[in-house]
């Protein structure tokens, strides 16, 4: 089941119209729907993508370590060391981070895919153990991956879950969630719920943030 | 050369390969670029022997930059740097740039990067004389080599071989997502399988990696001959065309099978356009790069050409390709080791 860019468009922009934050309600903030713009390239069609900025803190007790396995040490301090009873902050607790979230449409799979950056303070990028320690993820979404310096993958896949690339349209550098992981997902609660291709593509938007938001806490 | 019942077989595979496919495989494989990399003289050691930092490489099109740091490293630790500075080297934190001050991407193949660069100077103002032709003169790309302090805002970090490698695989399988609708193909393989298919790609051996890749890119089935003519400016390519056949059944897992076929235009500047791209069109004749460039780049390539000189013109794998290339022909034929047909458009002067 997939969108063409056509399509995603259309959708993307009813999807912004609709949860406005002037005409959203409550409920629809505390799913995580609000806050995003519509944005196209200045010269070039069809390369539009939804964007917004959301804070973001890291967890500071190490409990929040469990979300990863250690593959990428180097960094990370012994554990050996730490006491359970006492709580491991990793930097100061007013330290606030930045995430840059985007939906972009992949031309390959042809569904949206989820990009993000996250920046601390002083706007340097954070590495992947670090943004697993965030509170970007819901607890323990991640429990099981490999993760390494440029990518978080589960043994059995295909592809990596979370990966490094470029932004199709702004080419910076971004974090991604591998589309076909999530398409599927969204194609089977379409299908429950009784969505066809003729259907409203908003729909589809929204469902795929429902998946997303299963492993991403999308909310404000 | 007879394409008929002659195939010749560098290994088993799925399907059978006419020699002319082969032919042009071996072609693309084997076409180098020349690099001249130049540590930035700001970063050399206080004690290296200066004068003497530039290196000269004849690159592999179908390899990568992060594949070439330890001849670079092995060059700059004889002549350049002495044992204190090579410990503190860390080739993760390497980076380049072009003259022109151009980030290069390490996840690009070597020939993307040389072709990109050569369309992004079709539009940059030039002191020599303008011709209107696209001038075939091979000049070293060069390179300045920076080896710390990378610019993570604008550059995918970790340019190690082993994020290289998974770049790699990536593009492969979505390549093969774009042919069939889905990468069984290629996760079909046998782990050693698709590590051999990289391997091929480090070791830069044709039998190494077509062993495999044979078994998931697409071929040209003997009786589709729609090969055109070598382009004249290719001097170095032997040009012998196949002979025609026009008896047998198309092949159901051939390349004008697929659902569409992996390509993308790179043009000198802005964002790299991707989209489908079906073997044969509507009214059932096959998808050409004219049409492909006409529909993509009405501007550029007006359909039917205009009387006036071209605006523009393609590369792919730095040749000039003929307007009556197939697309399907040219992802069986001439895509790079990844799976990807790369068309770069300058802009004629």
């Amino acid at each position: 089941m997939t969108l063409s860019r056509s399509q995603f468009d259309e959708a993307c922009k009813d999807f912004v119209e609709k949860y406005h934050p002037a005409a959203a309600d409550g409920l629809s903030a505390s799913k995580g729907l609000t806050g995003w713009l519509w944005l196209e390239h200045p010269s070039r069609p069809q390369f539009g993508y939804m964007q917004r900025q959301i804070p973001l803190a890291r967890h500071v007790d190490h409990t929040a370590r469990a979300m990863s396995s250690p593959l990428d040490v180097a960094e990370e301090p012994s554990l050996d060391s730490v006491d359970n009873e006492t709580v491991t902050t990793f930097s100061p607790p007013s330290a606030s981070l930045v995430c840059n979230q985007f939906v972009v449409h992949s031309p390959t799979f042809q569904v949206p895919t989820f990009y993000f950056t996250v920046h601390d303070a002083s706007g340097a990028p954070l590495s992947l153990p670090e943004i697993l320690q965030t509170t970007l993820f819901r607890p323990f979404a991640l429990h099981g991956t490999e993760v390494s310096a440029f990518s978080a993958s589960r043994p059995s896949s295909n592809f990596p879950l979370l990966s490094h690339g470029e932004h199709p349209t702004l080419g910076t550098p971004c974090w991604y969630f591998h589309p076909c992981e999530t398409a599927t997902a969204v194609a089977e609660i379409l299908r429950e719920v009784g969505g066809d291709d003729t259907g409203p593509r908003r729909g589809w938007i929204e469902t795929w943030f429902l998946v997303l938001g299963s492993v991403v806490d999308l909310r404000l | 050369m007879s394409t008929y019942g002659t195939t010749r077989h560098h290994a088993p595979s799925a399907f059978s390969t006419p020699a002319s496919t082969t032919l042009f495989r071996r072609l693309t494989w084997e076409g180098t670029v020349p690099l001249e990399i130049r540590v930035d003289p700001k970063e050399l050691p206080a004690n290296s022997d200066r004068g003497l930092e530039c290196y000269y490489i004849q690159a592999p099109r179908v390899s990568y930059l992060p594949l070439l740091m330890p001849e670079i490293r092995r060059f700059l630790m004889d002549v350049v740097f002495d044992e204190a500075a090579n410990k503190i080297l860390k080739e993760e934190d390497w980076w380049f740039e072009s003259e022109e001050g151009t980030l290069l991407k390490w996840h690009w193949p070597i020939g993307l990067i040389y072709d990109n660069h050569t369309i992004s100077s079709s539009i940059r103002p030039s002191s020599q004389a303008s011709t209107s032709q696209y001038s075939v003169q091979v000049n070293p790309l060069k390179l300045i080599l920076h080896l710390a302090s990378p610019p993570t805002e604008k550059l995918l970090l970790s340019p190690t071989a082993e994020a290289c490698k998974q770049a790699f695989m990536g593009q492969l399988k979505e390549a093969d997502f774009i042919r069939w609708g889905s990468t069984k193909r290629m996760t079909g393989l046998r782990k050693a399988e698709q590590d051999g298919i990289w391997e091929g790609i480090k070791e830069h051996n044709f039998d190494d990696y077509w062993r495999v890749a044979s078994k998931v890119v697409p071929t040209t089935a003997p009786a589709r001959t729609n090969s055109p003519p070598p382009p004249p400016s290719s001097a170095s390519m032997h040009s012998r065309p196949p002979s025609a056949d026009p008896q047998g059944a198309p092949d159901r897992d051939g390349a004008y099978s697929v659902r569409s076929v992996p390509v993308r235009l790179y043009l000198p500047d802005g964002p790299v356009m991707q989209d489908l791209v079906p073997p044969t069109l509507d009214d059932g004749l096959p998808h050409t790069l004219a049409h492909y460039l006409s529909t993509h780049l009405p501007l550029l390539f007006p359909q039917p050409p205009s009387s006036d000189p071209n605006l523009a013109y393609a590369l792919i794998q730095g040749v000039l390709a003929p307007p009556e290339s197939e697309m399907a022909w040219l992802g069986a034929c001439m895509a790079g080791a990844d799976g990807w047909v790369n068309v770069c458009v300058g802009i004629a002067r």
